[in-house]
């Protein structure tokens, strides 16, 4: 302990200098998500929803479609909706076996599974969002449509039959608990159909077994999937209509992102601490607000990334780099590459060292400076900062 | 829908031996045991299973002439489990009573999932 401290204010001295010059006060901001988003019709109106109506049938689905229309056709609020089309239609169909069909181990004890059409038609979810105009005077609506597509996905816990049989111990346990219980007081061990209290009381004394045992499972799963392979895109169309009605809407410009992870599934060593992300997105007519020196105004952006992440324990490494290009109608285009390489180590129960350096190039500006970051977080509720790509 | 349910089946006492299927749908992991209460309280475990070992759909028979199972009830204690952790999901569990493989009665069990796992308790009286 004594020594990771020296070499945590070793490196605070040296670094103090670099940190007077730095173009950016942390090391977070240089690590990149890459996110491709869940909702990615939301994302293009650059609207969050407070309420997002996620039908679970179809009737529910046209109930939500017609109270948002009015009775000439045209939106009368914002619409928020958010759904798979395949699971409404077909959910009822789909066991958890026949979605997980053609998994098998890999030599390295993780998940490899072939493409499947079920999958990929189960994972697909289509959002619609719609605005109108804030004030009396703007009568204007927005719509957008997006998709989200989930190729593959081989972190999908439904697809880990260890897993699944660990839940399936851990309810057969929850349920043994609750029979138990009765049994042990003489009573049979199911409560009868018109004992309405023993029910309750099965049902809760199974309900807490099972919030006791299940949700560290999902955790502990989420946890050891961080790295796996995985494929998304998402796309997003929208129009736009001057005058709020139907009839007038036109092309207003889309969005696509996509983000494709490597595990290492069969490299031993690697395939529980390594992944590499690629990074893809381009916008279309993008909004973007005005700021206290510009107006607001539209864009075009193309977003190109990739991230290398080794995660130990303890001890985390990431090297990720991003170029961007940005052409506003208003105001000056700029294209960059952004590069940076950081480091954490935990050095103690809840303290993590972090370091990072990076640099920007090719800013019209033609400002080219390194920049050397450092934070240190010290204290109870600070965690590690790099973390997957996905 | 209530966590517990109650259901009648009728049943034709000069029919087959009454079988019976269960099945676990919208992708989500489930278990169940399954027990016969005769008409002075009495209960025996007929069958229990889960998806991870039996499948999506799980058949079996009850094992006893119809016109002794009058007055009895199946009871089904039923858990479903959710692998990714239930945000916006939905469960649902058919059962089907037949006999000589025809359906005798059908009927779901669905619904949100409201937490990562779900419990149900289900009764099917015959008749």
């Amino acid at each position: 302990m004594k020594i990771h401290v020296t070499f945590a204010l070793c490196l605070c001295i040296c670094l103090v200098p670099a940190l007077a010059s730095a173009q950016v006060s942390t090391v977070n901001q240089g690590q990149l998500d890459f996110p491709v988003p869940d909702s990615p019709a939301f994302t293009v109106l650059g609207v969050n929803p407070t309420t997002i109506t996620r039908p679970t049938t179809p009737e529910e689905l046209a109930t939500s479609l017609i109270n948002g229309i009015d009775q000439n056709g045209n939106f009368q609020t914002g619409i928020a909706l958010d759904f798979s089309p395949y699971m409404l239609a077909y959910g009822d169909k789909v066991g958890i076996n026949a979605y997980n069909q053609g998994c098998t181990l890999s030599a390295t004890g993780v998940n490899k599974c072939r493409l499947s059409m079920l999958r990929l038609a189960a994972r697909t979810q289509l959002s619609i969002g719609t605005t109108k105009g804030s004030s009396a005077n703007d009568k204007s609506a927005k719509l957008a449509l997006g998709f989200h597509f989930t190729i593959f996905d081989f972190g999908d816990p439904r697809l880990d039959r260890g897993f699944l049989k660990n839940l399936d111990d851990a309810e057969a346990q929850a349920m043994k608990f609750a029979k138990d219980k009765r049994v042990t007081v003489g009573k049979t061990p199911f409560p009868g159909p018109g004992d309405s209290t023993g029910q309750e009381d099965f049902l809760n004394d199974q309900n807490s077994e099972l919030k006791k045992l299940i949700p560290p499972l999902i955790d502990a799963e989420k946890k050891k999937n961080w790295n796996r392979s995985s494929w998304t895109i998402a796309a997003a169309p929208t129009w736009s209509s001057a005058d709020g009605t139907t009839s007038g809407f036109g092309w207003n410009g889309a969005g696509v992102w996509t983000n494709l992870g490597y595990g290492f599934e069969q490299v031993p060593g690697l395939c529980d601490v390594s992944q590499v992300v690629g990074y893809f997105e381009y916008r279309n007519r993008e909004a973007v607000p005005a700021t206290t020196i510009s107006a607001a105004t539209i864009q075009e952006s193309v977003h190109a990334g990739g991230k290398w992440i080794l995660g130990a324990n303890d001890f985390h490494v990431s090297a990720e780099s991003i170029y961007v290009n940005t052409r506003p109608q208003m105001g000056t285009s700029e294209k960059y590459v952004q590069t940076t390489i950081a480091a954490e180590k935990k050095i103690a129960d809840k303290l993590w060292l972090h370091i990072g350096v990076g640099g920007q190039s090719g800013r019209s500006n033609g400002r080219n400076q390194m920049f050397v970051l450092t934070s240190f977080n010290w204290g109870t509720s600070q965690e590690a900062k790099i973390s997957a790509g996905k | 829908m209530s966590n517990i349910d109650q259901q009648t089946a009728t049943l034709n006492p000069a029919g087959a031996i009454p079988d019976v299927e269960i099945y676990f749908g919208q992708g989500q992991s489930g278990r169940f045991s399954c027990y016969l209460q005769d008409t002075n309280g009495h209960q025996a475990l007929i069958k229990e299973g889960g998806t991870a070992i039996g499948g999506d759909l799980i058949g079996f028979s009850i094992g006893q002439q119809p016109g002794n199972l009058i007055g009895n009830y199946l009871c089904w204690d039923i858990t479903v489990v959710s692998p990714s952790g239930g945000t916006n999901e939905q469960y649902l569990v058919t059962i089907s009573i037949r006999q000589g493989g025809s359906p005798v009665k059908v009927f779901q069990e669905t619904g949100p999932m409201t937490a990562a796992y779900q419990s149900l308790l289900v009764y099917v009286r015959f008749q």
